[in-house]
């Protein structure tokens, strides 16, 4: 069920790429679909009724969720920030140059 | 000696802190001496490495000291090897030029430092989630590059590039997911090993391999995925441009290629043949069509991508050799005839083709060098190009059709070429241009000889560089080697030049102008080209399901 959830969360990122003229709505949609995408990742580790990865004494035996997906969704989290950090400043030095943020007029407006 | 690997990765990244601290001691030109010092290292730790790889042996290093299913590991063997001096070669020079230019603060340097950091990672790592974060550095330190010169047009280029790559770095993380959960493991060896047991005519397995193809063939642009690439070539600060088109689209296309031969996913390699036909096809026509000298060199460098890729899909060893032969020729004379247009922009500030003429007499080792480019990339013997392309058709010898594509893609690059040409040979131009001085600086000379030297070499002697290539990329397989110098090939070659002069002189006439005019305008949006992107991921999966069926046969 939350699978898929999560692939319900990539399309709607999907479409607002897809048809948004926004330049901030269409980062969002990026954004959005990352995110499914990490959501996907930390479900897949996920293991009913585990508990977190941390072995100490007595606990040898528990059902453990897999800490791997963790990791990774933690790595690519940190690069999508990066990404979105400079994505929104590339934003602002265009809305600054053409005073729009609608991707049409800034076609029109390069010519 | 298995330490040397990591240095590769890391020296880079150790001078980059050199080149942020350079702006406190001024009038030492650290972060230009340090960043060139720090290539040189890596080429000589890769002479170090030169005699264990080439007796065969795979040189890994494992990160932290955890073997291979739990760490991660880097592996140098032939093919990355090859690879990482080809990009180390092309940086030398285009950070050389970048010195000369004399445009570039201390950031430049720390950002082009961390960009070969990451395609050097790339190329050696051996777990695929470890190749996912060092496409990602590469990949920012390329947006901020693109951006660099602050020039309205250079932004745009590297938002729109930001974004389909995002799109496709996602489909990337996807295919990792879909691998995770089948196998349980990340390090490309295990998964190849675990999946060839449980036969590979797996569905799952095909679908994370199209989120790859097409992730990293973002990247790679071929192309139904190419839309970012001309603006972001054309734009970006010259030495950038050659990088670019030298270096990192085939970095990644070697992901591409790394990642199908280990899972041997034949059926999606011979979707690669007919992809690579319309990319050569398509790109060169685009080529053809612009009057923005760097706009055009980008579009030949989609073209080019498309004869590599063809070759790549037929898939027999001796095809192997000639896509990778033809890689390490077009890694070399694109970034020289980026670097020769870069320095007429530089001394002219002019880059409209129509624009500039005559430039022959004014600056004469920029002529030459454009020259040994020109006549590389339109495979005109004894260059490099011409050894490559020649061995490209003997391996398609069994597919016709394909060959066709690729030989009048070959006619209109002859064609286009004798178009960019005009800025050195035809009338001098009436306007007055703000340039600076026809006199380019000493550095850019010697970055443009050595290159144009370096083109020379690998086309001279095909037959020596052809048994090179065997032993590091398909690891000596090759019984026989074909002549390159055949009857054939040379009329083929001498007919190929004729009709693209006489293509050439249909182009000067208006109804080829008005033709020219209308494949300009013809130009997709940012939303219509994530579209396309996403269509693409659609259309392969298609593929790949008709033929993993069986339903056609290649």
């Amino acid at each position: 069920m939350l699978f898929f959830l999560s692939f319900v969360v990539f399309l709607v990122g999907l479409y607002c790429v897809m048809t948004r003229k926004n330049l901030l709505k269409i980062v969002m949609g990026i954004v959005i679909m990352e995110y499914a995408v990490n959501f996907f990742l930390v479900l897949l580790g996920y293991r009913m009724g585990g508990v977190a990865p941390i072995v100490t004494k007595g606990m040898e035996n528990a059902k453990f969720v897999d800490p791997l997906p963790q990791a990774m969704v933690l790595t690519a989290i940190v690069i999508s920030i990066a990404t979105l950090a400079f994505l929104v400043a590339i934003c602002v030095r265009i809305y600054q140059k053409y005073n729009t943020f609608d991707i049409t007029e800034i076609r029109k407006l390069k010519g | 000696m298995n330490n040397l690997v990591i240095l590769i990765v890391i020296i880079p990244l150790i001078a980059s802190f050199f080149c942020l601290i350079d702006k406190y001691i001024p009038h030492l030109q650290l972060a230009q001496i340090v960043s060139i010092g720090a290539t040189l290292i890596c080429m000589a730790l890769l002479a170090v490495l030169f005699p264990p790889i080439f007796r065969g042996d795979v040189v890994s290093y494992s990160v932290g000291g955890w073997k291979e299913p739990l760490g991660i590991s880097l592996h140098m063997d032939g093919f990355a090897w090859i690879s990482s001096c080809m990009s180390m070669v092309v940086a030398l020079f285009a950070l050389i030029f970048a010195w000369a230019e004399k445009e570039h603060g201390n950031l430049f340097y720390f950002v082009f430092l961390i960009f070969i950091a990451g395609m050097q990672g790339v190329t050696l790592t051996g777990d695929i989630f470890n190749m996912f974060v060092f496409f990602e550095i590469f990949s920012i330190a390329s947006y901020i590059l693109i951006a660099y010169e602050g020039k309205t047009k250079s932004i745009l280029a590297s938002f729109n590039y930001l974004l389909i790559s995002s799109l496709g770095m996602g489909f990337f993380l996807l295919g990792i997911v879909i691998l995770y959960q089948h196998t349980g493991v990340l390090s490309l060896n295990d998964i190849a090993n675990l999946m060839s047991k449980a036969g590979n005519s797996d569905f799952t397995l095909n679908l994370a391999l199209i989120c790859f193809v097409v992730g990293i063939g973002i990247k790679a642009a071929f192309i139904p995925l190419h839309i970012w690439l001309p603006d972001a070539h054309a734009f970006a600060p010259h030495p950038v441009s050659a990088i670019l088109s030298g270096i990192a689209i085939k970095v990644s296309f070697l992901a591409i290629w790394r990642i199908i031969l280990l899972f041997q996913a034949f059926d999606i390699e011979h979707i690669f043949l007919w992809v690579g036909a319309f990319t050569a096809f398509l790109g060169v026509i685009w080529a053809v069509a612009q009057v923005d000298s760097k706009k055009l060199l980008a579009y030949h460098s989609i073209s080019q991508i498309g004869f590599i890729v063809v070759s790549f899909g037929v898939g027999r060893p001796l095809a192997l050799d000639a896509s990778y032969y033809h890689l390490l020729n077009h890694a070399f004379f694109k970034s020289l005839l980026f670097l020769c247009i870069g320095s007429v922009i530089y001394a002219t500030g002019q880059r409209h083709i129509h624009k500039l003429g005559a430039l022959r007499k004014k600056m004469p080792t920029v002529f030459f060098s454009f020259l040994v480019g020109m006549l590389a990339i339109c495979g005109i013997p004894p260059f490099d190009g011409y050894a490559s392309k020649a061995l490209i058709s003997i391996s398609l010898n069994k597919h016709p059709v394909v060959y066709f594509f690729i030989f009048l893609s070959s006619i209109i690059t002859v064609t286009s070429f004798l178009k960019l040409s005009g800025i050195f040979t035809g009338k001098p131009n009436k306007e007055k241009t703000s340039f600076i001085s026809y006199k380019i600086p000493a550095k850019m000379r010697l970055s443009l000889v050595a290159l144009s030297i370096i083109c020379l070499a690998t086309g001279i002697a095909p037959h020596f560089w052809i048994r090179t290539l065997d032993t590091f990329v398909t690891g000596r397989k090759l019984d026989i080697i074909p002549t390159v110098y055949s009857l054939h090939q040379l009329v083929a070659t001498l007919l190929m030049v004729g009709l693209g002069f006489a293509l050439y002189l249909f182009i000067r006439s208006s109804p080829g102008k008005k033709t020219l005019r209308f494949i300009r305008g013809f130009r997709l949006g940012l939303n219509n080209s994530i579209l396309l992107v996403v269509v693409t991921f659609l259309i392969f999966i298609l593929l790949s399901w008709i033929v993993a069926k069986g339903f056609v046969q290649f």
